[in-house]
């Protein structure tokens, strides 16, 4: 028996509600890519952080280096624009004397109070109170003092004037309220204060603190204007409250960005801190007697010190602004030589030199005496060091040029030690010395001159003269030696 | 744990709750699986990428709407993009016609399924888009980036091939095994 139904009700009756259990592999599956994506989420994370850091590092840096050098650039500039805007105040002495972050507060304060201003009173004919009061407040940091010094008579401490300048701005803020007769013999006065105020010069100390103390008034007053409207029931005070908090935001997003700039110039002399440099010198080794090295036997000899090299790596750390201190690593080979020695082959036990030997290792030399019974020529000793300099340098000029001073002392290791008999033709090793201390110690003096290339790449040059105090050990040589190298390198500063 | 519990335990990705979420709703999604796809091994799958997709996404799951139906749409819109990019020789399209009646003994559901896995993907598609899961031409016409006509079409080309089957292998019906 079959029975007729629709295809469709046939699918939806069977399969509509059909449920089957899959695999148990599937979940296994399923949790193994979880996990998988569970581990890899981890990496990702850390990716994406040290990724975060990096370019904070790098925006840090960046922003570093380019406000350090347009600093002066952009504070300029702010100037510019806050005159273009208050045309004005070009006339005034007070913008041309002030600084720069001084004029950034005035704008900014004049701003405000303009605002108050114009929601206290938008009719037409307090327009010229408005510009009284914005230029009474602009000098309001300079003229506070002086205000006090004319009006009040009384003491220049920091208190008294953030007191006295509450009143005075209060007072503006009451007579532009009431009546704008009084105005024009405000301006007379105001203009009075503000040639005083540009005679008077503060020191630059001074100048800082009150601007900080300016901050802290211009909110105040702001605020206490806002009272003194309520108390008077003008209309719009919520306009004005408005009015007042965002000029107070503004006076707290400008001292936050003044500290910040503050904090860059700081910042940025941290962090150039470390400086390290290469060093490549021509080093000119001489005696400050006629002794000699080897033996006093020597001293009536004709001694040529010659010219070798050192070569090197250094690093410095700024202590302060001026003060460094240096260390590093250099090589250092010397040499001399000593003329008209005579080589004396009867000497018992083979072939010796005309001293007897104590302070050098003589080698067997065999063959080349019986060519020459006495054959004459050059003794050069040669002496290898490994250098490592403890200076301290001190800055006296700063700029792309810069200039310093640099003193400390240097250990010498001992690394070579050879002596060689240079007769007309041949060559002989006779062996080393025996009286160079392993150890010995340099008093270092000089200069160092650099030259800034890039923003952290610097050209050095140093000459500095190194004082050996105990090359040898035996104390009959006479030898006061001493090392000129003229240092020059790259340093990169970081 | 209550289903609140176990969305929220998913959405912190604790492996537990997702366990259990697969355990409670895997037999009916397993169950769309077999019908979207072309066999068993594809129908499994489908499954484990689609919970995966689920569990990706549990996050946007705002408890509107019936959690089961959230995710039945979740591992269909998956399906889908599988098959819905394969390519497809476009076909006349025919005029619709009334449904197909046919006679039926006791069809088993092994064999149901059977055949529709085994129509051409498109056809599978819409067939149980429309007459399984209720959706409207219109909506698998967008789903599937297809025109209405051509929807409709399809659909009825699956039905032809369905009711063949089904009236040639009548006498099969109860002997078909997976």
């Amino acid at each position: 028996m079959s029975e007729r139904k629709k295809l469709d009700q046939i699918f939806q009756e069977k399969l509509g509600d059909f449920e089957t259990v899959p695999p148990e592999v599937a979940w296994e599956n399923i949790k193994i890519k979880l996990e998988k994506k569970k581990k890899r989420r981890m990496i990702p994370l850390w990716w994406k952080l040290s990724g975060v850091a990096c370019s904070l590092l790098l925006g840090v840096w960046i922003s570093r280096t380019l406000l350090f050098d347009t600093r002066n650039d952009v504070m300029i500039q702010e100037g510019v624009i806050q005159s273009a805007e208050n045309p004005k105040y070009k006339s005034t002495p007070l913008q041309q004397s002030s600084e720069s972050t001084q004029i950034v507060v005035a704008k900014d304060s004049s701003e405000t109070r303009k605002n108050v201003n114009e929601t206290l009173s938008p009719s037409m004919p307090l327009k010229r109170n408005n510009r009284v009061a914005t230029i009474s407040s602009d000098t309001k940091n300079k003229s506070t003092t002086d205000l006090i010094y004319t009006n009040k008579n009384s003491i220049s401490k920091r208190k008294a004037i953030a007191n006295n300048t509450n009143e005075t701005t209060n007072s503006t803020i009451h007579s532009m309220n009431s009546n704008r007769l009084a105005t024009k013999t405000d301006e007379k006065e105001r203009t009075i204060k503000y040639q005083e105020a540009n005679s008077k010069t503060n020191a630059l100390m001074e100048k800082e603190e009150k601007r900080h103390t300016a901050f802290d008034i211009s909110n105040e007053s702001t605020k206490l204007a806002v009272k003194d409207s309520s108390k008077h029931e003008l209309p719009k005070v919520e306009e004005i409250k408005k009015t007042v908090e965002i000029a107070a935001t503004e006076n707290n997003e400008l001292d936050k960005l003044l500290k910040e700039k503050e904090d860059k110039t700081t910042k940025k002399e941290k962090n150039k801190r470390w400086q390290i440099n290469t060093s490549v010198a021509p080093v000119y080794y001489n005696s400050l007697t006629d002794g000699s090295p080897l033996d006093s036997q020597f001293e009536t000899n004709q001694k040529e010190y010659n010219t070798s090299q050192s070569f090197g790596v250094g690093i410095n750390y700024a202590l302060s602004k001026k003060v460094k201190v240096r260390t590093g690593i250099n090589t250092v080979a010397v040499n001399y030589d000593t003329n008209d020695v005579q080589l004396n082959p009867t000497f018992t036990g083979g072939l010796n030199i005309s001293i007897q030997g104590t302070p050098i290792n003589i080698k067997n030399i065999g063959i080349y005496g019986t060519k020459n019974p006495n054959p004459t020529g050059i003794i050069n000793q040669k002496m290898g060091y490994v250098e490592v300099p403890l200076e301290l340098s001190y800055q006296v000029v700063n700029k792309r040029f810069g200039l310093e001073f640099i003193g400390g002392v240097s250990t010498l290791f001992l690394t070579q030690n050879s002596i060689t008999m240079k007769l007309e033709q041949e060559k002989i090793n006779l062996g080393g010395a025996n009286n160079l201390n392993t150890v010995h110690y340099s008093g270092n003096l000089g200069l160092g001159l650099k030259y800034g290339i890039m923003k952290q790449l610097e050209f050095k040059i140093e000459p500095v003269l190194k004082y050996q105090f105990n090359p040898f050990s035996s104390t009959n040589t006479n030898s006061k030696t001493y090392i000129f190298g003229l240092y020059s390198g790259i340093g990169f500063n970081f | 744990m209550g289903i609140e519990q176990l969305i929220n335990g998913c959405k912190k990705n604790d492996i537990k709750a997702q366990e259990q979420l697969y355990r409670e709703f895997s037999p009916k999604l397993f169950s769309v699986c077999l019908k979207y796809s072309r066999n068993y091994a594809e129908a499994q799958d489908n499954l484990q990428d689609g919970f995966l997709v689920i569990f990706k996404k549990i996050h946007s799951y705002s408890f509107k709407g019936s959690l089961e139906g959230w995710m039945k749409k979740v591992l269909i819109n998956h399906i889908l993009q599988q098959y819905r990019n394969e390519v497809f020789l476009s076909l006349v399209e025919d005029h619709v016609v009334e449904d197909v009646e046919i006679e039926y003994d006791d069809i088993s559901i092994d064999y149901l399924m059977k055949i529709i896995q085994e129509l051409p993907d498109r056809y599978r598609l819409v067939f149980n888009l429309n007459v399984i899961d209720g959706y409207s031409h219109q909506k698998i016409a967008s789903m599937l980036n297809i025109k209405v006509g051509t929807s409709k079409s399809n659909l009825h080309r699956a039905r032809m091939i369905l009711k063949e089957k089904i009236e040639g292998n009548s006498d099969n019906f109860n002997s078909y095994s997976k």
